[in-house]
């Protein structure tokens, strides 16, 4: 999973892999998925970024992400630049539920308000002012393209995407925070 | 009362304007029930909120054995549409 902030728009591209997209479907008025042929979703796109998090330093730190499996009792946490966001929202849980292969990308404590089909099973929770909840995301284990997500934590990026002209591509990004640890053996 | 870990710790707290029991009430009387490609189901039908302030459609999707809860909400887009049909 790649993050990708970019500052000069203040939105940010949750991608879970590489395929090409071809089709868009909108979440609220600030958040779009990105699906591929297959119909999954493959990038969230958020504009205005810094209100969804509370966070108005996305460029030098990161909300709190974690990985979590309710089930096993892991709790991984997956950033280790933590933002200067305030309240509940400067954070993102990926809550993976293996006896249903269920991700729920939860941005937001607290009930929902409106419910948004993404796709035929994808779903988005959103608050009345717009304010993206949640996303459950079915059948993840081929989304996160981890063999066992019961045993492995995906791999995660944050990168800062730079606006300023280089001569070198590879330099127009910097990682903020890289997860690549194996998961801790649970009992 | 089956259930999956997503619907008893997710689920349940983003909605808990619909009971389990308004759910399963919907799965034992449903207006529609739709199989969807991926073998779930997926009915629809009247629930009063707990607090009974108002009466909507909710969406039950169940596992494919078709009583494992797995995710329930208030339907907005089906509630409108069911109004229309009955005016």
């Amino acid at each position: 999973m790649n993050f990708t902030y970019h500052p000069d728009l203040d939105s940010l591209d949750l991608r879970f892999n590489d395929d090409v997209c071809v089709s868009a479907a909108n979440i609220t008025h600030l958040a779009q998925a990105w699906l591929a042929e297959d119909n999954r979703i493959k990038v969230i796109s958020i504009a205005m970024a810094s209100r969804q998090f509370r966070n108005t330093d996305l460029a030098n730190s990161t909300p709190k992400i974690t990985w979590r499996v309710p089930a096993l009792g892991i709790d991984v946490p997956l950033t280790d630049v933590q933002g200067n966001g305030t309240g509940p929202t400067d954070k993102l849980t990926f809550a993976y539920f293996p006896d249903s292969d269920t991700l729920y990308l939860d941005f937001v404590d607290g009930p929902s308000d409106i419910v948004v089909d993404i796709t035929d099973s994808d779903i988005a929770d959103v608050r009345a002012d717009g304010t993206l909840i949640g996303i459950t995301l079915e059948f993840a284990q081929e989304l996160l393209q981890i063999e066992d997500p019961q045993t492995e934590v995906p791999e995660f990026q944050w990168k800062v995407y730079d606006p300023e002209p280089t001569p070198d591509p590879a330099k127009s990004q910097r990682t903020l925070s890289t997860h690549k640890l194996p998961i801790p053996a649970h009992p | 009362m089956k259930a999956t870990d997503y619907y008893r710790k997710t689920a349940r707290l983003k909605h808990p304007e619909i009971t389990e029991e308004a759910a399963r009430e919907v799965i034992r009387n449903p207006q529609r029930i739709v199989k969807q490609d991926n073998g779930r189901f997926q009915y629809y039908g009247k629930v009063t909120f707990a607090d009974g302030s108002r009466t909507m459609y909710a969406r039950v999707i169940t596992l494919p054995d078709g009583e494992t809860l797995h995710n329930v909400f208030p339907d907005g887009r089906y509630t409108r549409k069911a109004k229309r049909t009955e005016s």
